[in-house]
């Protein structure tokens, strides 16, 4: 019984000193604790038997517990925007998603994703929960948390869908603050919270145009009622390029996310991954 | 004389020892190191342990019974390793707190810049 | 999932390994050549010691609680510097704001741990109770019992938990309890026959044991509460 016990201790300190994720490590080293407890009270030692019980087992792991319940989560932020990061039936699917699963799988890391509007999105980032930010994220689109931006994956364009008008009333998100776009479109600009918003505004003739990159576009498009459609035309008036933004207190991951998207840059993933999307 | 028990505590305490040499995350180093400390309390006990030993409880000295001086001595260790271990954890939690990594290497590199830049 | 290909490693790796390696191998045979002929047994003197004394059952609290009482003073004023280290910093850092009191976790918690809490702690108090008759002792069971108020933090919340157990009142009493017991342990020192004998020297006997209890008891309160407050910061 003693050797059995003995081995199994051996086999437990080993596992603890090769597991990667800390909290899988944790909890071995709770089991290993229990285990030498167990000795304990085989080998005639009862009191120290009773004391590593409270301690090594009880009080030890959950401490561990308390101070890592962060580590092990990739917590991401995004809004939904198909098809970079959206919900179907159920399930989270998109680019982002795809790429995000991949490095979470290479780090071992569970994928943490919340859903939140287009001014929540920011807000949230900048407290310490979320460590990415993605859904079509293009530097200068939340300029007042100003994070650490990884490298390009796409290149997209940045357009304007407009109606035939002479009052030349644009509209666009918040935040969404591209260099120069009063220069580039000429026009008064009104700044929406949310995409739904300036849909809205724009379906009810209360701008004649919107200026937004072609993921929001291409979801704008689809919720734009048929008699504003018909009259609508699109334009290009510049190029954004989306990436992933990350917290400024993590610059290790900004590092991996780099290898990562360049490692799926060669060998050919990513392009895949973009044309499964994007026809 | 060597039995099993003092054979795999020491056993342990060599893998605890390279974790704690060669792991570069500050949690797994604390991991290794609590290793060592059960490894170093089962050495304690297994010492002196024959087989058939009852706990030193009850009628004293009367049938085979455990030696109760290591067991007395590495009882106070369990609880100064839970206080060490609590320290080292708050110590880990200042130093994440400030260079926002958990990787020895990492905060080496930093610690070294930050003191040239001292210098200067 | 292990890959053995040697080349793998760096050098400064393959150097600690052999010198673990050489470590383990030179303990081991070492141990195995020091005393062939049976097993040391160091603490006999102890147990014949302590089966003279009539209110002590149990050897291992006879040994710490009576010949080497040292030990245990040492042991409670490490563990009091490491709680006070961890009120130091508690006071110096701050915390996250409202993430950190997120109040109920699930209400099955909530009620398991207002049932089981009571039990827990008479289970601990029992143990520091009857330390010189059975196992356990004052740093098992002020554990335990702090285990248990983990139980209740982590349902109902650690600043609510601060206030029903008067925290701050708690960490006066730490080191009057220190300074209790070691006033016992030096007066035993030098008039073991009126301290430790009769039914008197029992109820010494059981006055520093709950002592010690409470004092691992407030010493494991701060840690926890210290980390309680400070989830996730890692």
């Amino acid at each position: 019984m003693l050797t059995f016990f003995l081995l199994l201790l051996l086999a437990l300190s080993i596992s603890v000193v090769l597991q990667r994720r800390l909290l899988n490590a944790v909890i071995l080293l709770g089991v290993f604790s229990l285990t030498s407890s167990t000795i304990y009270f085989l080998a005639g030692a009862p009191d120290v038997a009773v004391t590593e019980g409270a301690i090594g087992v009880a009080f030890v792991t959950f401490i561990y517990v308390l101070a890592l319940s962060d580590q092990g989560k990739l917590h991401v932020i995004t809004e939904e925007i198909p098809p970079f990061f959206f919900q179907e039936r159920g399930e989270i699917t998109g680019i982002d998603h795809e790429i995000l699963l991949k490095l979470a799988e290479k780090l071992n890391l569970d994928l943490e994703v919340e859903f939140l509007s287009h001014p929540e999105t920011a807000v949230r980032f900048s407290g310490r929960r979320g460590k990415v930010l993605a859904g079509a994220y293009f530097s200068r689109y939340c300029e007042t948390i100003d994070p650490l931006t990884s490298t390009t994956y796409h290149r997209a364009q940045l357009a304007r869908i407009s109606a035939e008008s002479p009052s030349k009333r644009t509209g666009t998100i918040s935040g969404l603050n591209v260099t120069g776009l009063e220069e580039i479109s000429g026009d008064r600009i009104r700044y929406f919270d949310s995409l739904n918003e300036l849909i809205e505004a724009y379906n009810q003739e209360k701008v004649d145009s919107i200026i937004a990159d072609s993921a929001r576009l291409r979801y704008a498009l689809n919720r734009i009622n048929a008699m504003r459609k018909s009259s609508s035309e699109i334009t290009q008036i510049g190029e954004v390029e989306y990436s992933f933004a990350i917290s400024r207190e993590e610059p290790d991951l900004l590092d991996k996310v780099n290898d990562h998207l360049n490692e799926l840059e060669s060998n050919g993933q990513l392009k895949e991954i973009l044309s499964r999307y994007l026809r | 004389m060597t039995t099993l028990g003092t054979a795999i505590a020491i056993i342990t305490v060599g893998i605890g020892a390279l974790g704690l040499i060669l792991k570069k995350n500050l949690i797994m180093k604390l991991l290794s190191l609590s290793i060592i400390n059960t490894s170093t309390i089962l050495f304690f006990v297994m010492v002196v342990y024959t087989p058939g030993d009852r706990a030193p409880i009850g009628e004293l000295g009367v049938t085979q019974m455990a030696d109760p001086l290591p067991q007395a001595l590495v009882l106070t260790a369990v609880v100064i390793n839970f206080g060490v271990l609590a320290l080292s954890l708050l110590f880990t939690m200042v130093l994440v707190k400030r260079y926002h990594t958990l990787d020895i290497q990492k905060i080496e590199v930093s610690v070294k810049r930050e003191f040239d830049e001292e210098k200067l | 999932m292990i890959d053995l290909n040697i080349s793998r490693f760096t050098p400064k790796e393959l150097y600690t390994f052999a010198v673990v390696c050489i470590f383990c191998v030179v303990t081991i045979v070492g141990l195995a050549l020091s005393s062939g002929g049976g097993t040391l047994r160091v603490g006999t003197k102890h147990i014949e010691g302590i089966s003279n004394l009539a209110n002590i059952s149990n050897s291992v609290y006879g040994v710490y609680g009576m010949y080497r009482f040292y030990d245990t003073l040492f042991e409670l004023l490490v563990f009091s510097t490491a709680a006070l280290g961890i009120t130091l910093f508690s006071d110096m850092q701050s915390t996250r704001g409202s993430d950190s009191t997120s109040s109920v976790e699930s209400h099955i918690v909530d009620t398991s741990a207002s049932f089981l809490y009571p039990i827990i702690a008479i289970f601990g108090i029992y143990l520091a109770y009857s330390a010189h008759r059975g196992p356990g002792g004052g740093f098992a069971g002020g554990v335990i019992v702090g285990s248990g108020v983990l139980l209740l933090a982590i349902a109902i919340g650690a600043d609510v938990i601060g206030e029903r157990f008067y925290e701050e009142t708690m960490k006066k009493v730490e080191y009057l309890i220190l300074i209790l017991v070691m006033a016992i342990v030096i007066t035993g020192l030098y008039l073991p026959e009126i301290v430790y004998q009769g039914n008197g020297g029992l109820g010494f006997i059981i006055l520093v044991n709950m002592a010690i209890g409470t004092k691992v008891f407030i010493g494991t309160w701060t840690v926890l509460h210290f980390f309680v407050k400070h989830r996730g910061e890692l």
